[in-house]
């Protein structure tokens, strides 16, 4: 039954990943600053990193994080590493990761190219009797056979990313974590490196791999997540990740697609996503806040929730309804509010007018993905129903909460079992 | 209804815990490898400075105090009663300085790479217990040449009050280096703790003296473990009518106190570098 989230197939889960990091301001990070104002409270501002991402890595996956500069992949990549510890959600690995994202970590200039091997390689887990039986490979394929006793202060900097490389791949790990190794080193190092990788894919090892370039991602990655301002704005087939980034730093507006995993929902969802009604109405900056207030299109079960948006009459409307539906399947309407049942008193519109809609929920669904659809309709007479615009499955909201059913509804569960 | 999913059987649970377990070992010994071969990089003497530093402190406080001022220790072998003291107490001190910045000056690697923290602060300890033992050597020497009374049963005795001084330092060394990362100036207020420590303990002169002037005071500064841990391991060693913890309580349950301190230090000590120890990486 649960075995969805037991699958043997997966390498790396991540489940509705929250991290904020908070920033005090003009820290003085000391005692004085308790004597100058003990009562002030610093004012403390809060950057939200990952705004609940998911997705899962298959084993034997060559698989990328993409996304702009200071859109959260490298701090997902230490929470995957271990370094950093999510505030909400879960990450699960199952099999033997590699706990350093860079390469050459310890590195210490004092030291010769033979001690800094066995510091590196202890960091990285090999004890020193594992070292000792992969000296000779490690240093024969950073091709530095020559200057093993000399202090790594009077190697060049490629030597010594060569040699770093060459100790992380002798480092047997299931799971291999790569943020951005493959811009240094000349062609030929470069090359080599693809090499070791082809060769851990045909062995069947996982790479998760964080990269701003796309022709590599394009080469090497299976699949792909790209990730901007802390939310996943696709998941999956690599071309259409890396469509997807190019269309993003031109500035296009890309709808936000949140949170997709485990397979539960096809990565492509171009396909549910359609547009309705006869468009004499636009609807543009839809935005929606959790319970906290947070802009987010992650939800709490159980907890309310607002989404927001505007919407460009083009022509009159004299009573215009308002409506959004979630959707777990694109036809089967799920939870519904609406602007017309909730009897509110909507003011008509011009032409040339924009309304400024807030709706107000409770997330009734449970754990899960959902489609929402934003509709504006003008409805004179019960009769007379006009779909002004139809957003069919646009947004992709994901539901959070406590995992107490495999249905879409939420209930306290109560199975009595007696022996017959 | 509640089913709880398990992400590892327990035979991979038990396995896991243990390549934890070596994972830490491996990475403890290249540590305090490095730390020794970066320490004496470049100095002609090289390991021999652990056993020359408390020898020369030693050197310049026997002239001053024993033959100068003349304090009377009141026992056979003012020297190496002295030399315990130093020793020690320079274990203690380079415990607790050494743990300070340990974590803060392992950022590097600790924003990059996934380990247990503790081993950093563990490596520091290490180190200091190698020089401890260097140390006493040089304490051994003296009491062959000199004229130290040592009772048998300090072979089991001076490791365990050794322990005792270790799980105390150390446990202030976990809180300490903890803190340090958000807060800088528990290092300016530890060195001033450091200096009346080192007066407030009995290493320089003797405790009688301060017994006969006030036994509250001296009974007080005898609670202080590592005041209690010197004056014992200078009991076993050097002479038995030192005035140790337990003699100046009389036997009573007071004498447990330094011991109890020294567990709970430690236990707290290890506990709030546990909680604090997973946002290290985000705050360094």
């Amino acid at each position: 039954m649960k075995s969805a989230n037991r699958d043997n197939n997966i390498a790396v889960e991540v489940k509705g990943v929250i991290k904020d990091f908070k920033l005090p301001h003009d820290s003085a990070n000391s005692i004085k600053s308790l004597f100058v104002n003990p009562f002030s409270r610093r004012t403390i501002e809060t950057q939200h990193i990952l705004r609940g991402v998911s997705f899962d890595v298959k084993k034997g996956e060559f698989f990328g994080i993409v996304g702009r500069n200071g859109c959260g992949k490298s701090t997902l990549l230490k929470m995957i590493a271990g370094i950093y510890s999510p505030d909400k959600g879960s990450i699960t690995v199952n099999g033997r990761i590699s706990p350093f994202l860079e390469l050459g970590v310890g590195f210490n200039p004092e030291l010769t190219g033979r001690e800094n091997v066995y510091l590196n390689g202890a960091l990285l887990g090999l004890s020193t009797k594992e070292v000792d039986q992969k000296y000779d490979a490690i240093v024969g394929f950073a091709e530095l056979e020559a200057f093993m006793d000399q202090k790594l202060n009077n190697y060049s900097s490629g030597m010594q990313v060569r040699l770093a490389f060459s100790v992380a791949i002798h480092v047997e790990s299931e799971i291999l974590l790569i943020d951005e190794v493959l811009a240094v080193g000349d062609e030929n190092f470069q090359r080599k490196c693809f090499e070791v990788f082809e060769s851990f894919k045909r062995e069947g090892k996982t790479i998760i791999f964080v990269s701003h370039s796309m022709s590599s991602v394009k080469d090497f990655c299976d699949r792909a997540v790209l990730i901007d301002k802390g939310e996943v704005i696709a998941f999956g087939n690599t071309e259409r990740i890396v469509d997807k980034y190019s269309e993003l730093n031109r500035g296009r507006e890309v709808i936000r697609l949140t949170a997709e995993n485990s397979g539960k929902l096809k990565a492509e969802d171009d396909d549910v996503r359609s547009v309705g009604g006869t468009r004499s109405v636009e609807i543009t900056d839809y935005e929606m806040y959790d319970h906290n207030n947070k802009k987010t299109f992650s939800l709490e079960t159980g907890k309310k929730f607002r989404i927001q948006f505007k919407a460009h009459f083009t022509e009159p409307a004299d009573n215009p309804v308002y409506a959004a539906m979630f959707r777990k399947n694109p036809k089967d309407n799920l939870y519904g509010i609406n602007s017309f049942f909730s009897k509110e008193k909507v003011p008509s519109q011009k032409s040339d007018s924009i309304a400024s809609v807030v709706i107000e929920g409770v997330m009734p669904l449970s754990v899960g993905h959902y489609y929402l659809t934003l509709a504006v309709a003008d409805q004179s007479k019960r009769t007379n129903h006009t779909d002004l615009i139809v957003l069919n499955n646009y947004i992709k909201v994901s539901v959070y909460g406590a995992e107490d059913t495999w249905g879409l509804i939420p209930n306290e569960n109560r199975v009595k079992v007696e022996k017959a | 209804m509640y089913i709880f999913v398990y992400n590892y059987d327990e035979v991979n649970f038990a396995k896991k815990i243990q390549s934890r377990y070596r994972y830490s070992l491996v990475l403890l010994k290249q540590l305090v490898i490095t730390d020794f071969k970066l320490r004496y990089k470049s100095s002609a003497l090289g390991y021999l400075w652990s056993m020359l530093k408390p020898l020369l402190l030693f050197l310049t406080l026997y002239i001053v105090f024993v033959k100068f001022l003349n304090v009377q220790f009141a026992i056979n072998d003012p020297a190496i009663y002295l030399l315990v003291g130093i020793v020690l107490w320079g274990f203690f001190n380079e415990v607790t300085t050494g743990s300070i910045q340990s974590i803060v000056g392992r950022g590097d690697i600790l924003r990059k790479i996934n380990f247990p923290k503790y081993i950093v602060v563990i490596s520091v300890t290490v180190s200091a217990l190698i020089n401890l033992g260097l140390s006493l050597v040089v304490v051994f020497v003296f009491m062959i040449f000199g004229n130290a009374h040592p009772i048998p049963i300090a072979a089991i005795a001076v490791p365990l009050l050794i322990l005792e001084l270790f799980m105390f330092a150390i446990g202030i060394g976990f809180f300490l280096s903890a803190t340090y990362v958000k807060l800088r100036d528990v290092n300016y207020v530890w060195e001033v703790v450091l200096q009346a420590g080192f007066y407030a303990t009995p290493i320089i002169y003797p405790i009688a003296r301060v017994a006969q002037f006030s036994p509250e005071a001296a009974k007080l500064l005898l609670l202080n473990p590592v005041a209690q841990v010197i004056q014992d391991v200078r009991y076993f060693l050097v002479d038995q009518n030192t005035v140790t913890t337990s003699s100046i309580f009389d036997g009573g349950y007071y004498r447990f106190i330094p011991v109890l301190i020294s567990i709970l230090v430690f236990i707290l000590g290890a506990l709030y570098f546990r909680k604090r120890s997973s946002s290290f990486a985000e705050n360094l």
